[in-house]
């Protein structure tokens, strides 16, 4: 699926996105205003309207005073009480009249009426009051004084249709307050919903540009990671992400070109090395096949010398130089050109030499080699130092067919030391024969070849038949 | 991806309905139009028995409150008129209660309404005491123990008159404590008398039933002397009874303040306290229909009206001199 992109950075997307946001907000804001105003001219209203209800209830209190002192006069006659009723009918037309000054049209047109019949009351109550004093016939009375009651129920009529036609108002005023309201909370949740849904959708858009993408890239970048450099992130984006994908993309190409390149430089070394790999089991195996004529050459040399001291001598030559070439018979036969299986070289050197003395029943032998990791350099000067002293042990340890073992070890601790340990159980070399100031070519060699080419340390044990043992630093090149 | 736009879609989604729902809820539904269920009573039948007859002002009030009450319900209402109050014989009553109970086995009602004490007396007291079919009762004066009443089947409304508020409004005018009492010769206002005294322990310095309207200008004529405040009771039971002969009599004659429960009595009388017919009618076919809705007639108390009306009449005040009360001119219906 590719993403049809926008032309805009995100950054220029997001702007967009919340200006459109603050622009329905303030059309929302100038529409609220009319109707805030809307609102206030219905509460000013309101105001008015609660004033006129207050003006109403005082003038029904007028009323009701009005009618209990003229029912105080029709029942007692006392001039007092006539006095307080005209005062109220007084009170009650200037209370009218004060009402007209805030008050609206069709309001004052009914105060009107009402003191108008205020007037009429009052005349009415006037010549009543005469009539009475001047005993007139009771009709007339009873007549004028319904007359008053019905004149004054009229007043409390008109007040009451006043009342209601203002409760109306106000109650209209009330509704229309509450459909305001309720229509701007209707286009607030409304607008809320179109905000959130907006929202919602500038989210998805910025999901799409930014978060698939990176997906994109990280995907990418793992499969880069291993080793698939024929990646190509199809995005199509002007933007940032856009950007650093086509950055990514060329990456990927200048990865891929260096990876090919360095491919071929490793095939290439790979390929040298094999050759002189090849080069050099070829030397080992010349050197060795040398060695091994010398060997031979001695030998057939050694067969032809009738002092057992001089064959002797041969022999032991043979054997060093076979231990020479048996080096580079295991190095070109193993694996790694640089190390040797160490148990196999030394059990190959006794074997050898077993071999050169006879097979001696009389003699045990105990090799216990630990795999000790040797090259070359360590291997020889060992394959040397085992080879003299188990050829003297076969020479001089067991004479007259003694029964005896003659143990090899080889062992490494933790700190990288090897200790090479040689002994025999035999009758041990001479007390006084110091092995540091002999004519014997092999202690010499031994000595040299452990302290010069191992640059290790010897120590001979002379206590129960003879022990070399040599400690040194297996990984120490030795030049 | 998927998840994203699942998840946008399903916000939209509940938005929609969030939106939904608020504009669903419209501002009207606050205003509460106050409609009362026409609740309907289709096919069931319900039977008045009047113990007089058309034009007798409170059987026409009786009527009309039952006919008002019952309008649009969809009872089926059938009328039978006893007309006891013109033919006052016991035989003549005897016959009519033989007819009502006629038409009740005819017609097969699911309720009875009676009105006034002869349909109780005559129907309900001798065939549905106690019977399967619910009886409503109205109109029966002071007291329907007389009878042997309440019955298991029957519910009512006792008429009752409040003389004792009319007295005291009457000696406002009067000129001495001496009370007279006159009205038709009937079992009714009889036994009226009877109860003022029982209930109301009201004295009757005199007492004249009369039977012919000659007896009634007779006897009024006398009482005017004979006492200060005179209770003209009732005129129904005075066959010749002219209403514009006994007012012109009543003007000519009145020299003391004579009140009234009826207000069809009023143009002789001086004030009346009334009794109104049509609450007695309306309650009584309000109590049908509780009875057609299922309660039984025995789990509803038997009540008093308590309505009135309060008259002046100008024209006799004029003649007795007297100025009306405040009170009374505020509260009361004038009669010029």
């Amino acid at each position: 699926m590719t993403h049809k992109s926008f032309g805009f950075s995100i950054g220029r997307k997001i702007f967009i996105g919340f200006f459109i946001l603050i622009l329905v907000y303030l059309g929302m804001g100038i529409q609220r205003y009319s109707e805030m105003n809307e609102i206030n001219s219905l509460a000013d209203q309101a105001v008015s309207l609660n004033y006129r209800i207050t003006s109403m209830q005082e003038l029904a209190i007028s009323l009701e005073t009005l009618e209990r002192d003229i029912d105080k006069y029709f029942i007692t006659n006392y001039k007092e009480n006539q006095e307080e009723v005209d005062k109220d009918l007084e009170n009650l037309k200037s209370n009218l009249k004060s009402k007209e000054i805030n008050a609206d049209n069709n309001s004052i047109a009914r105060f009107q009426v009402n003191e108008k019949i205020l007037s009429e009351i009052s005349m009415n109550f006037d010549y009543l009051a005469n009539s009475e004093q001047n005993s007139t016939n009771s009709r007339e009375i009873n007549e004028k004084r319904i007359l008053i009651y019905l004149l004054l129920n009229s007043v409390r009529q008109k007040q009451s249709e006043l009342l209601v036609e203002t409760n109306n108002k106000i109650q209209a005023n009330v509704v229309s307050q509450k459909l305001i309201i309720s229509r701007v909370i209707k286009e607030y949740i409304l607008v809320g919903i179109l905000i959130l849904l907006f929202g919602v959708l500038l989210s998805f858009i910025t999901s799409i540009s930014i978060s698939r993408p990176i997906n994109k890239l990280t995907v990418a970048a793992d499969e880069i990671s291993k080793g698939l450099f024929n990646v190509n992130i199809p995005i199509q984006s002007n933007d940032e992400v856009g950007q650093l994908a086509s950055a990514f993309n060329k990456m990927t190409l200048e990865l891929q070109k260096t990876t090919v390149k360095r491919k071929l430089a490793e095939d290439k070394i790979k390929s040298s090395l094999e050759e002189k790999e090849v080069l050099l089991r070829e030397i080992h195996h010349r050197v060795k096949n040398n060695m091994q004529i010398v060997s031979s050459l001695l030998l057939l040399q050694s067969e032809n010398i009738e002092d057992k001291k001089y064959r002797d001598i041969f022999i032991d030559s043979q054997n060093r130089i076979q231990a020479m070439a048996l080096i580079h018979e295991k190095l070109y036969q193993s694996e790694s050109l640089a190390q040797i299986n160490f148990k196999e070289y030394i059990d190959s050197i006794v074997s050898n030499i077993s071999e050169s003395y006879g097979q001696k029943s009389n003699i045990k032998l105990d090799i216990n080699i630990e795999n000790v990791p040797l090259n070359i350099n360590y291997a020889v000067p060992c394959g040397l130092i085992i080879n003299e002293l188990v050829t003297n042990s076969f020479k001089y340890a067991f004479p007259d067919g003694r029964q005896g073992i003659i143990k090899i070890s080889a062992k490494s601790n933790d700190d990288g030391m090897i200790q090479l340990s040689i002994s025999d159980d035999g009758i041990g070399i001479p007390k006084d024969l110091d092995i540091r100031n002999t004519n014997s070519l092999g202690l010499r060699l031994i000595i040299g070849l452990a302290e010069s080419q191992l640059h290790g340390e010897m120590i001979l044990n002379r206590d129960s038949g003879t022990e070399f043992q040599i400690n040194f630093r297996g990984q120490n090149d030795i030049k | 991806m998927k998840q994203k736009v699942t998840l946008v879609f399903l916000s939209m989604i509940v938005l929609a309905i969030f939106s939904g729902c608020i504009t669903t809820g419209s501002p009207t539904k606050d205003i509460k139009v106050n409609e009362t269920p026409t609740k309907t009573y289709e096919g069931k039948r319900i039977l008045y028995i009047d113990s007089y007859n058309t034009g007798y002002e409170w059987s026409d009030g009786v009527t009309r409150g039952i006919e008002n009450t019952l309008n649009g319900t969809g009872v089926e209402l059938q009328i039978f008129r006893m007309d006891t109050k013109r033919n006052d014989s016991n035989a003549f009553a005897e016959q009519a209660g033989l007819r009502a109970k006629s038409i009740i086995e005819d017609f097969r009602p699911d309720v009875v309404i009676t009105s006034d004490d002869n349909a109780f007396k005559y129907v309900v007291m001798p065939y549905y005491k106690d019977a399967d079919i619910p009886v409503v009762f109205c109109g029966i004066n002071w007291d329907v123990s007389v009878y042997g009443g309440p019955y298991k089947n029957t519910a009512g409304m006792i008429e009752v008159s409040l003389p004792s508020q009319l007295i005291s409004y009457l000696k406002g005018y009067s000129k001495g404590n001496r009370i007279g009492y006159l009205s038709a010769d009937t079992e009714t206002e009889r036994k009226n008398a009877l109860y003022y005294n029982k209930l109301f322990k009201i004295n009757f310095t005199k007492i004249y039933f009369v039977k012919t309207h000659e007896e009634w200008e007779e006897a009024f004529l006398k009482l005017q002397d004979e006492v200060d405040i005179l209770i003209f009771e009732n005129n129904a039971g005075i066959n010749d009874w002219n209403d514009s002969q006994a007012e012109a009599f009543a003007l000519n004659n009145t020299k003391i303040p004579v009140g009234t429960t009826n207000p069809w009595t009023m143009q002789s009388s001086l004030i009346g306290m009334t009794k109104i017919a049509d609450e007695q009618g309306e309650w009584s076919a309000r109590t049908a229909l509780r009875i057609l809705d299922g309660t039984h007639p025995s789990d509803i108390p038997i009540v008093t009206n308590k309505k009135g009306m309060l008259y002046v009449n100008l024209k006799i005040a004029e003649k007795l001199g007297v100025i009306i009360t405040p009170d009374l001119l505020k509260n009361a219906q004038i009669i010029r």
